[in-house]
Order: structure tokens, then C-alpha cells, then sequence
């Protein structure tokens, strides 16, 4: 069940032979009959749960940096660039 | 987008400011993600400004003009990166002032609506840790992240703009994570394996 653990003082690592389920299960891209069995792993198994966690923070991180604006310089050139281009027409 | 699509094509002028406005924005951010050179991306960013307006002047199909523009701004990114082919690769850190002070170099501000102290040190710490982490991967890999999870396309429109098959995309994604899971804990201090 646990698969093969080599276990590091820090992090207990994720199990290889788990890992492409794992990040399709992320995704939502695991097929419905396989998601049961893996989310049931992933409680059980500390590896593969602070893979998850590590991988759902990046996840996070680059979604919170997509949600941010342009810097307001950025955004003043784009109008007046935008403004010229429709004025010369 | 597809209603200010509509208006800018019927010549609504503050819809298609809206639009220019947008395509160069998006042009930045893809830049300044996937390339990194702030030079380029004032290139890159009136390129797109001249071909949305080309583009929506003789727009036919509304709905087809986000994924137009997404590959658009991919090719004018691509092309202001060629002309400097020989300088080296690198993004700048999303938290790098500009040199003139300005924010010019900064790839993202801080969200609001106004959050305290301690969670905009946090967000700014785990923004520079994000840029590090996206420098470290090819830029390929960086185009995946950013039109899956930083704009929010689908796997379908991330492979129709990049021209990769669902599978390619899913399987870079993938292995971007990855990479990312690893610099980003890695920086803690809590190097786990991965792969
Ligand atoms: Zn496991």
C-alpha cells in the first residue's frame, strides 16, 4: 500500500510509482474509477501528502501572481499607445 | 471579453481602448514571465498593439478572438526574444525595482484589496521565491504555467496556443510543478527528493 518510501530527515518523499496519479488527481484529470483509491493513499501516506501540500502551494502561488495587475507604468504607456494607434486611425 | 470583442469590432472607441489596453498588458505579463526582458517586452507590447488593431478591424468570428490573441502575443514574445538570440535568458525578479526607480521592472503588484503587513511580506517573499523558481525552469515550461495557472486557460486552449498536443501540455505542466514544488520548498529548507 505505502509503495517505496525512502524517507529523508525532513520530508518524508512521495512514492514513485504513485507520482503521475498523484498529479492528475491534482489536475482533476484522474479517471473517476481511480480517484477513491488515490485520495485514500494520499491520507494515509505522509510522502505523498506533503507532495500535495508542496504542489498545491506552487499551484497557489502562481495563480495569486496571475490575479495581480501590470505595474501602473506599464498600464499608462499601454492607454496612451492605445489611445494614439485609434486617434491616427 | 466577448461582448467588449463585439462593441470594439462595431467601432466603439472606449471598447477598443479596452482591448489594446488588454492585448498589451497580457503582452507584458507573458514577457515578462516567459522571456524576462523587459526590453523586449515594450517590443513585444506594440507589436500586439498594431496587430489587435489590424486584427479587429476586420474581425469576423468574436468568440475566436481570445485565443487569436493568446497566440499572438505567444509569437510577438517569441519574435522580440529571437532578434536578441545570443544574449543570455533571464527573469528578472517579480520584486526588482525598476532602475528608475518606477516599477517598470516589477512583473506584479501587490493585490489588492489592501491587505495588512505581515500578508503582504509573505505574498512579496513568495512572489520572489516564485520568480526564482519559474527562472529556473525552460522557457517552454514557463509558457505552460503561465496560460494554465496564471491566466487560467484550459488545457485545450493552453495546447491550441502553444500548437502541443492536450497530452504534451498536461505532461509539461507536470513536470513544471514539479520543478516548482521543489525551488519553492527547497528555499525553506525542506529539499524533499521529487523528481
Ligand atoms: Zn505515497
Amino acid at each position: 500500500m505505502m509503495g517505496t518510501h525512502r524517507r529523508t530527515r525532513t520530508t518524508p518523499a512521495p512514492c514513485d510509482d504513485r507520482l503521475d496519479d498523484v498529479l492528475a488527481w491534482i489536475d482533476g484529470d484522474l479517471p473517476a474509477a481511480r480517484v477513491r483509491a488515490v485520495a485514500a493513499h494520499v491520507a494515509g501516506c505522509p510522502g505523498c501528502a506533503s507532495l500535495v501540500d508542496e504542489l498545491r502551494l506552487a499551484i497557489a502561488a502562481c495563480r495569486q501572481a496571475g490575479d495581480c495587475r501590470v505595474p501602473s507604468s506599464i498600464h499608462r504607456r499601454a492607454r496612451t499607445r492605445a489611445r494614439a494607434i485609434i486617434r491616427r486611425g | 471579453m466577448i461582448d467588449v470583442v463585439r462593441r470594439a469590432a462595431a467601432g466603439d472607441e472606449d471598447a477598443l481602448e479596452r482591448l489594446l489596453i488588454d492585448a498589451q498588458e497580457l503582452t507584458w505579463r507573458f514577457s515578462m514571465a516567459v522571456c524576462g526582458h523587459p526590453e523586449d517586452a515594450e517590443d513585444a507590447m506594440q507589436e500586439a498593439l498594431v496587430r489587435t488593431y489590424k486584427h479587429l478591424g476586420q474581425i469576423r468570428d468574436v468568440e475566436a478572438f481570445r485565443p487569436w490573441l493568446y497566440r499572438t502575443v505567444r509569437n510577438v514574445c517569441l519574435m522580440s526574444r529571437r532578434k536578441r538570440a545570443g544574449a543570455p535568458a533571464q527573469v528578472v525578479s517579480l520584486d526588482d525595482p525598476g532602475r528608475d526607480g518606477s516599477a517598470s521592472r516589477t512583473a506584479i503588484d501587490v493585490p489588492s484589496p489592501h491587505p495588512g503587513p505581515e500578508a503582504v511580506t509573505s505574498q512579496r517573499r513568495l512572489r520572489s521565491r516564485l520568480a526564482r523558481a519559474l527562472s529556473t525552469l525552460p522557457p517552454a515550461f514557463r509558457a505552460v504555467v503561465f496560460l494554465r495557472d496564471m491566466e487560467g486557460l484550459s488545457t485545450r486552449e493552453t495546447a491550441q496556443t502553444l500548437g502541443l498536443s492536450e497530452d504534451n501540455v498536461k505532461a509539461r505542466l507536470s513536470r513544471a510543478r514539479l520543478a516548482l514544488r521543489r525551488e519553492l520548498a527547497g528555499t525553506d529548507g525542506m529539499r524533499g527528493r521529487g523528481r
